[in-house]
């Protein structure tokens, strides 16, 4: 509103600009038929003119300003709501498939104690006992890995080598990809600095990118790391060449619950705490998905900080 | 300089003399405790800077172990001992927050490297909580 109203001020004083030269000249020009104190009067009248519409555009202009900073604060907090609602049902889908298979548990428990016992129906009360233990554990470990994710890490900088970290991780994941006949191609730089780091942190996010490569790649592909230097940033590119990333799911996969993998398979919690654990680290983690497929993670750090 | 305190956790007997002997030598002061329910109740009454510690073990699991070690005596940086059947608890280890992980076999060289390293980054952390 009050942008639109500034640019109205403004395109009128594009005329009024050199209208008001020329009459200042013009009265200075005739300055012999009307006298000095008219010329002079005219002038400063032009002067004061266009200071007051200079005056009002500078106005217009802040307020559109102080507009534009609300809508853009409006804004992020509709994306919290959107991130929350993600949140919200992740982690009643997470909690709810334990709980229902507790309560099932439960029942058949309450069914089997009904009768007189057994030893059959004692033996099936044992096993969902056991079945229950280990839901309970299931959901607790959904509430830890929350905890995890909502606790601010403090990073502690120490000098570590990308290469080796990327290099260390790749001997865990290594495991999995030889059965699966997926093929690692390092293309590390050689020439990269030391940065200063948290090296544990720095791990965790590694293994979770390549843990996520080899399940997207899942048989026979390939997986390619690529360390290099961007100026102050130390840069590693996690690439594989699985389905790739559709365009509507690209904005999501770093919200907490956000998965494509099948239950059970993973929580949907590991890229969410690595973009949280670079961004601390004063990072980012840069997506890229041709449409052709595979998909590219970029971990950038600064060397330095 | 003073010396690193590190506390071994492995179920096996001779790998615990023999890597304490090792060590020793490099100037390391290490003390060695057979499960994870030993090392818990060790820790408690003696600070250490590094454990390293064994993934596979009878009665509380490595894993286990870590996650109280975590939450209990969170100044004491964790190195996961892991063989190559148990690399799944290696992944995890690193997920829950150990500092790094070594697989055996390694050399002694390797493993002081990586032991100096989280010492360093225990100092550095409670360096920078006293300072604020």
């Amino acid at each position: 509103m009050s942008l639109t109203n500034a640019r109205k001020v403004v395109m009128l004083g594009r005329f009024a600009y050199p209208a008001s030269c020329l009459a200042v000249g013009g009265a200075a020009w005739f300055h012999g038929h009307t006298g000095y104190t008219i010329a002079l009067a005219i002038a400063l009248l032009i002067t004061g003119g266009m200071w007051i519409l200079l005056w009002v555009s500078t106005r217009w202009l802040n307020q559109a300003e102080a507009e534009r900073t609300e809508m853009g604060d409006q804004l992020i907090q509709s994306q919290r709501i959107l991130a929350l609602g993600e949140l919200s049902t992740g982690i009643a889908h997470e909690i709810n498939n334990p709980l229902n298979i507790i309560l099932q548990e439960a029942e058949l428990m309450r069914y089997n104690l009904s009768a007189p016992a057994s030893r059959e129906a004692m033996d099936e009360v044992r096993t969902s006992l056991d079945v229950i233990y280990a839901q309970v554990s299931r959901c607790s470990d959904i509430t830890h890995k929350l905890l995890d994710l909502a606790r601010k890490r403090k990073p502690v900088s120490q000098p570590a080598d990308i290469n080796q970290l990327v290099e260390d991780m790749l001997e865990l994941v290594e495991r999995e990809t030889v059965p699966r006949n997926i093929e690692i191609h390092r293309r590390m730089a050689t020439t990269l600095p030391m940065v200063t780091s948290d090296p544990p942190l720095l791990r965790q996010v590694f293994l979770n990118l390549l843990i996520n490569a080899v399940q997207a790649v899942d048989q026979d592909g390939d997986i390619f790391i690529t360390t290099y230097r961007d100026g102050n940033l130390a840069c590693s590119e996690i690439r594989d060449n699985g389905p790739g990333i559709s365009e509507e799911n690209r904005e999501r996969i770093f919200n907490p619950f956000f998965t494509t993998k099948a239950p059970g398979k993973g929580t949907g919690l590991g890229l969410s705490v690595s973009l949280r654990i670079i961004n601390e680290l004063g990072g980012d983690i840069l997506v890229s998905s041709p449409p052709d497929g595979g998909a590219a993670f970029t971990v950038r750090i600064p060397i330095t900080r | 300089m003073n010396q690193i305190r590190v506390l071994v956790v492995d179920d096996e007997p001779d790998f615990l003399k023999l890597i304490q002997r090792r060590l020793t030598k490099r100037n390391v002061h290490v003390d060695t405790v057979t499960n994870g329910e030993a090392a818990l109740a060790f820790l408690k009454d003696n600070p250490v800077d590094v454990i390293i510690l064994d993934v596979r073990m009878p009665g509380l699991s490595g894993i286990d172990t870590l996650k109280e070690i975590r939450k209990r005596f969170r100044d004491t940086e964790v190195i996961m001992l892991t063989g190559h059947g148990s690399l799944q608890s290696g992944i995890e280890g690193i997920s829950l927050g150990a500092y790094d992980y070594i697989l055996k076999p390694f050399s002694i060289d390797n493993l002081l490297g990586r032991i100096r390293a989280a010492h360093e980054h225990a100092k550095l952390r409670i360096e920078r909580r006293s300072n604020q």
